[in-house]
């Protein structure tokens, strides 16, 4: 059994290792890319039942950003959505015989951090402007300033590491217990594996939203008191 | 434990892509749709709304319609009933004026005809009074002579007053019988009434057989009358009065 702590390359792109977790994204990628193609052209004003489940994710999806943000979810809907869903189709990969979740390995969780810790600063810098947003680490005192620095890495780096290590040990401890026991014992730790994949992807897309939220609450509290009475 | 770089960077570049991808294909699309459905569903409340209202409105206006007709059906009813009367009143005002008419009429026709139904009992009761009497007479002979009624005569002159009485003997004076008297009755009557009125007299004799028997004296002031005729009259002339009266 290989570890999940190391990438094996499946092939070359040049110099280009490809990996099984990109390979599995293109995979999850193009999945979602024709169902969406496939859904968006048969959207209609009538909603046939994956219309409707595909609404009321979407629906699920703009009220969690609204009740975290308290704005129009609109500019995180693509961000925010695409990282639940995404986490969540990878995390559900170890139902596939052969096939790792992408999730299980360090450089997408890393890739998943680093996209949410850049919007998070690029959201606050449109909220708030760059001095804004530079402003904002030092409060409630300038004494906070390497502390606020430190919690952007470290509640980065967190977010990072949860998500890897719930899913890498699920995958791990299913393929212990599989090299130890029958075919059919891991079933249950797969089950529980979907519960904690999804657990998971919700727990990554709500603290992304908060992260966001966070950065730019500042800015959209200065936004409504200019709106007119 | 190592990361590999070119991983970490691939699936950050894929993880890019998705967000755009899934943003454009998918949430935009569903955000939209939702929105639209969101926008159609009010439009139709709306709608609805409105076509409430303007089925409210002219619920109003049909209830507003229906009280004028209403109006106008009480007032054409009135002014029918008003029309009615003044027509009824009309005519019975008509057929009073109408009746009244013909009542006054039938009464002056009734008066008429009572009149010439007494007029003609009364000349009949009267024919039959001279008949009755003529043949009376004939069964009586004396009461035809002119001495019997004589008396009678002088008396009424005697009743005048003197002024009457004295004009009476002054101007001619023509006493009619009811038959020719003789020479001996009519020497007799001059006597008498030159005796009654106290002079000689221009008296001249005449005839009239209607008197049925009697005398009867005229002159130009006054006509003195003692006969059957006279007295037939009287009693008519009074029965009419008593009828009358």
């Amino acid at each position: 059994m290989n570890s999940p702590l190391v990438l094996e390359p499946l092939f070359h792109v040049g110099p280009v290792p490809v990996t099984q977790p990109v390979v599995v994204t293109w995979v999850i990628m193009a999945a979602l890319l024709a169902g969406s193609l496939w859904l968006r052209r048969h959207l209609t004003m009538r909603p046939s039942r994956v219309q409707a489940v595909a609404e009321m994710i979407a629906g699920t999806i703009d009220g969690q950003i609204r009740e975290v943000i308290l704005s129009d979810p609109a500019p995180y809907r693509g961000l925010i959505g695409t990282i639940l869903i995404y986490v969540l189709i990878a995390n559900w990969c170890s139902l596939v015989p052969g096939i790792e979740p992408p999730t299980a390995h360090l450089e997408t969780d890393a890739a998943l951090g680093l996209i949410v810790l850049v919007a998070t600063i690029a959201y606050g810098i449109r909220a708030r402007g760059l001095v804004g947003y530079l402003k904002s680490f030092a409060e409630p005192t300038w004494v906070m300033i390497p502390l606020n620095l430190v919690e952007q890495i470290t509640r980065s780096f967190s977010l990072i590491i949860r998500l890897f290590g719930n899913v890498m040990s699920g995958v791990f401890v299913v393929g212990i217990i599989l090299s130890l026991a029958g075919l059919l014992v891991p079933i249950p730790l797969m089950a529980l594996d979907l519960l904690t994949g999804a657990v998971q992807a919700y727990i990554f897309a709500i603290l992304a939203t908060v992260f966001i939220g966070a950065a730019v609450s500042e800015g959209n509290d200065r936004t409504e008191k200019d709106k007119p009475a | 434990m190592t990361i590999d770089w070119w991983t970490l960077g691939l699936q950050t570049i894929n993880l890019l892509v998705l967000v755009a991808l899934l943003g454009h294909f998918l949430l935009k699309p569903l955000a939209a749709i939702v929105a639209a459905r969101q926008a159609e569903a009010q439009r139709l409340l709306d709608e609805a709304a409105s076509a409430r209202d303007q089925a409210q409105s002219e619920s109003k206006a049909l209830d507003a319609e229906r009280d004028k007709l209403a109006a106008e059906k009480a007032a054409t009813l009135a002014a029918a009933e008003a029309e009615a009367q003044e027509q009824r009143k009309a005519l019975l005002d008509g057929a009073r004026a109408e009746a009244d008419t013909a009542r006054a009429e039938a009464e002056a026709k009734a008066k008429g005809l009572l009149a010439e139904a007494d007029s003609e009992i009364g000349l009949r009761a009267r024919l039959l009074a001279a008949d009755i009497t003529a043949r009376l007479l004939a069964r009586a002979p004396g009461l035809t002579r002119a001495e019997a009624w004589l008396p009678g005569l002088v008396e009424a002159l005697g009743a005048l007053p003197d002024a009457t009485r004295a004009r009476i003997a002054q101007g001619p004076i023509t006493l009619t019988f009811a038959r020719t008297p003789d020479e001996a009755t009519r020497q007799t009557c001059r006597q008498t009434l030159e005796t009654a009125l106290g002079q000689t007299l221009d008296l001249t004799f005449a005839e009239d057989p209607t008197l049925i028997a009697g005398l009867e004296l005229s002159s130009a002031d006054a006509i003195v009358r003692n006969n059957l005729r006279a007295d037939l009259d009287h009693i008519a002339t009074r029965e009419d009065h008593d009828e009358r009266g």
